[in-house]
């Protein structure tokens, strides 16, 4: 099994009308916003992180940067993984191999799916990129049922979404991605914070709803809120990301 | 003891259904024929002599009375102990002569051997024999085709007397043979007779036959109408 | 004096009719013979296409690789050969074996510059070892793969036409391929296009691509093959050959599996069950035309002789013989006819085979085809023996009609 879940899913395009959330309660707008982790977590950082699943022989390392609201590189710690890099801008993935001369765009189904990734670690930019349609529950848990803003990378790669919240804690519990047919494809958990850091998850459940199989575990081991250079994103010049210590397994 | 008669046929009835009609073909035929007798059977066309000799051949069965052969009531006879019993205690000669085209005049007199078993030369040597003994012995390999009428009909008698049967049943034997051609048949069939002691049971309505014939029996209308011995007069 | 020659001689009363009879039969039988020639040129060609095309005659591969799966191109890395130059030392000693390749198996996707791309199903290999296995890849534009190990960043591939459509390229275009390692992660790669190939069969045309072995291990992170692709001087030795590495390869760990080629070609098993149904189609037609013409010139020959039939009765021969006598005439009639069509086939399929006729391709190929008709033993005998059971049955009426006959109305008869 493949732990890329390499999926080449055409995702259908979405056009939706804007739904601008005039039903919407200000309070529920508000909370949409305090919960959004790609606000929340701090916009430069060095993370690393472990993916597990039962099915897997042994637990992926990994260590991740973020540089900018939506740019992100990741690589597993593994030397015979050298060189390669997933990188994410905004809803583009690239693989960078060193038997490639260019990055490799994947196909949003690829990127997506991928153990590392924003949506895996963060959920989605649930402000920027969706408006709400409706928001259920008026005790503890909310339920934001999300559209996709029309004519975005986010509206091919996640049509729909339901954002669930704890109103009281402020902190999202959980997303689903659906698709356009309204089946869900993915879901994503925030079991659990950084002490001290409690809008940082540290802690995340990954199912994989349409294909089924063991559930993937992400655990943060390190965290750093750390400026991060911009060579490391850079598509046509790899100088930044050469500088970068070899890909050791932590011990 | 006695020797029982060759054919001992008692009121024999043979009837056919012609569409609607039904056609009594023999109304009771009382008939015994012993050893070593020539018997002409005549009568006019219809009158039941082909039919009788078919009866006494065991070809067909009777639809009343009885009929014994040498002791052996035919009513106790299955299809195949009648045709052990034709092949090895009879003889046939045919109007036709129906010999089989494909063989040799000397092939087909060895067919009532081959039948019996014989060995294949013992076979030939009694079909040559028999051959010879009717004046062909020059013509032992030719195909009916290339055989005079008369010839055909002498490879037809060899045929029916070469496994020595008890009796010869032949039905209109020189019914296809100019007159002359018919005397020597019936001079040969009495021939046989003599020399082997064989019944020969003749069926024909040629006056100079039956003529000649030592016991005539007469047929009208499916009954014995005469029954005479001795030469005619 | 026998029934058989008696039935043989009757045969020969009515010339015509028996030459007529003869001739249908000898027809059947010839054409049969063609059909088994031209299914048995057929199924050889698709053999030996699959065979020489990437199959080989055997391949070895973990036993974990190969179980619930036939197809060709379904050996995961993962559970590929790590040992496999010692095991390619080991077999290509024994005897009849030419050689044994390594073939690695990678599927993914292709892209190029320009944002096109394309699922891909790729099979990799040794340039130098398949061509001496008589593994012929048809290089339709371009040049062959390189035999040396490409070095890095000069990594070849063998496109397939309607991929290399799709994709937009050509010889001498550069693209990237995408595929997942055995430890599940992407990896990517750059190649240039040697050439453009087809594999003969249109489904795979638009999917498959070749690369070198040390491509594909580069792009998979690995030093395995997915299997050991073993051709033989014979395809005939190829069960002794199957006996053999099963014995001299059993014990080793992780067990190996050997699986001849049939068992991963089920295209050639459903094409040979296909042919197998239009020859046995054929097959009936030709029987009951057989029957048909045949059954009544018998019943003529037996309405022709039913007085000779009565008077063979009268005499004393029995019903057993008398149909018997009928039965062998058929039987001679199947006999002769099934001979002289042999001959007549065998000359049909010298003259065919002469003339040097090109075919269309078969469903599923690209090529047209030369058409050839082979000899095929067992369907010279085998044909005879259906002729005999044709004429036996044709004969059954005829048969039946004797062993009813009435002595007194046969020997009546006119």
């Amino acid at each position: 099994m493949s732990r890329l879940l390499l999926a080449i899913v055409a995702s259908g395009t979405v056009t939706l009308s804007g739904l601008a959330g005039a039903q919407v309660h200000p309070a529920d707008r508000a909370l949409l916003a305090q919960t959004n982790l790609f606000s929340t977590v701090p916009e430069q950082f060095h993370a690393r992180l472990t993916v597990n699943r039962t099915d897997w022989l042994r637990p992926l390392q990994a260590e991740m940067w973020r540089g900018g609201r939506d740019r992100m590189l990741a690589r597993v710690l593994d030397p015979r993984q050298a060189g390669r890099f997933l990188l994410q801008m905004g809803a583009e993935h690239y693989l960078i191999a060193p038997g490639a001369r260019q990055p490799v765009k994947l196909g949003a189904g690829v990127g997506a799916a991928g153990a590392v990734s924003f949506e895996q670690l963060l959920g989605l930019d649930v402000e920027r990129d969706f408006d709400i349609e409706r928001a259920e529950g008026s005790g503890r848990i909310v339920t934001f049922h999300l559209v996709a803003r029309p004519d975005t990378a986010a509206a091919r790669a996640t049509p729909r979404a339901r954002w669930v919240v704890d109103r009281t804690r402020r902190l999202p519990l959980r997303v689903d991605i659906v698709l356009a047919d309204g089946r869900t494809a993915r879901v994503v958990e925030f079991a659990d914070f950084l002490p001290g850091r409690d809008r940082v998850p540290s802690r995340l459940v990954l199912k994989d709803v349409l294909r089924g199989g063991p559930p993937a575990i992400v655990e943060i081991v390190a965290f750093e809120a750390t400026p991060v250079p911009d060579g490391l994103f850079s598509l046509t010049d790899p100088a930044g990301r050469a500088q970068l210590p070899p890909a050791e397994k932590p011990r | 003891m006695t020797t029982p008669p060759v054919f001992d046929a008692r009121g024999l009835v043979k009837r056919y259904i012609l569409g609607e009609t039904t056609v009594e073909a023999l109304r009771g035929v009382d008939l015994e024929v012993s050893a070593g007798e020539v018997l002409v059977v005549a009568g006019p066309s219809g009158s039941g002599k082909s039919t009788l000799l078919h009866l006494l051949g065991t070809l067909d069965e009777p639809d009343a009375g009885s009929l014994t052969l040498a002791g052996t009531a035919t009513a106790t006879m299955n299809e195949r102990a009648r045709t052990l019993f034709r092949r090895s205690r009879l003889g046939f000669v045919f109007q036709t002569f129906n010999l089989l085209p494909v063989l040799s005049a000397e092939e087909n007199v060895e067919l009532p051997l081959w039948l019996a078993g014989v060995g294949a030369r013992e076979r030939r040597e009694r079909a040559r024999a028999v051959l010879a003994e009717v004046g062909l012995e020059h013509r032992f390999g030719h195909r009916p085709d290339q055989l005079s009428g008369g010839e055909r009909q002498r490879v037809a008698i060899a045929r029916a007397i070469v496994h020595r049967p008890l009796a010869v049943l032949a039905d209109e034997p020189t019914g296809n043979l100019d007159s002359e051609t018919a005397t020597e048949v019936m001079d040969l069939l009495m021939a046989l007779n003599r020399s082997r002691e064989t019944v020969v049971v003749v069926s024909t309505h040629d006056p100079a036959l039956i003529a000649r014939a030592p016991r005539r029996v007469v047929l009208r209308d499916g009954r014995i109408a005469a029954d005479t011995r001795g030469a005619a007069a | 004096m026998k029934l058989a020659l008696l039935a043989l001689r009757n045969l020969a009363r009515n010339r015509r009719r028996t030459a007529i009879s003869l001739a249908v039969v000898a027809t059947g039988t010839a054409a049969l013979l063609l059909t088994a020639g031209f299914v048995a040129f057929s199924f050889e060609g698709l053999s030996e296409a699959m065979i020489h095309g990437g199959l080989g005659h055997l391949e070895i591969a973990r036993q974990s690789a190969t179980e619930g799966r036939t197809a060709t191109l379904e050996r995961s890395v993962a559970d590929g050969l790590d040992d496999w130059q010692a095991l390619q030392q080991q077999v290509e000693a024994l005897p009849g074996v030419l050689a044994a390749a390594p073939t690695l198996h990678v599927a993914g996707m292709a892209s190029t510059a320009a944002g096109r791309s394309a699922a891909f199903l790729g099979v990799a290999g040794d340039p130098v070892r398949e061509r001496r296995m008589g593994f012929t890849v048809k290089v339709r534009q371009g040049v062959e793969m390189a035999d040396a190990p490409p070095r890095e960043g000069e990594d070849q591939v063998l496109l397939t036409q309607g991929l290399a459509q799709t994709l937009g390229v050509g010889p001498g275009d550069r693209m990237t391929l995408l595929a997942v390692d055995p430890d599940g992660m992407l990896n990517a790669l750059d190649v240039t296009v040697a050439g453009l190939i087809t594999t003969g069969v249109q489904e795979l045309d638009t999917r498959y691509l070749r690369l070198h072995l040390h491509s594909a291990q580069r792009l998979l992170g690995t030093a395995s093959a997915s299997n050991l692709l073993v051709t033989l001087d014979r395809t005939s030795r190829t069960d002794e050959a199957l006996h053999r590495l099963r014995g001299v390869l059993a014990g080793h760990q992780p067990p190996l599996a050997v699986v001849p080629w049939t068992e991963r070609a089920p295209f050639y098993r459903q094409v040979r069950a296909l042919y197998r149904g239009i020859f046995w189609f054929l097959g009936s037609i030709v029987f009951a035309l057989v029957v048909l013409a045949t059954s009544n010139t018998l019943a003529m020959a037996v309405m022709e002789r039913v007085r000779e039939l009565g008077t063979l009765r009268a005499l004393g021969t029995s019903i057993g013989q008398v149909a018997g006598l009928v039965g062998l005439e058929a039987l001679w009639l199947g006999l002769i006819g099934g001979v002289l069509g042999d001959l007549l086939g065998a000359a049909l399929i010298v003259a065919l085979n002469w003339l040097n006729i090109s075919m269309a391709p078969p469903p599923g190929a690209v090529d047209p085809i030369e058409l050839r008709v082979l000899f095929v033993p067992e369907a010279f005998v085998g044909t005879i023996l259906l002729m005999l059971a044709v004429l036996a049955l044709a004969a059954v009426g005829p048969v039946l009609r004797v062993a009813r006959l009435r002595i007194v109305e046969a020997l009546a008869h006119t």
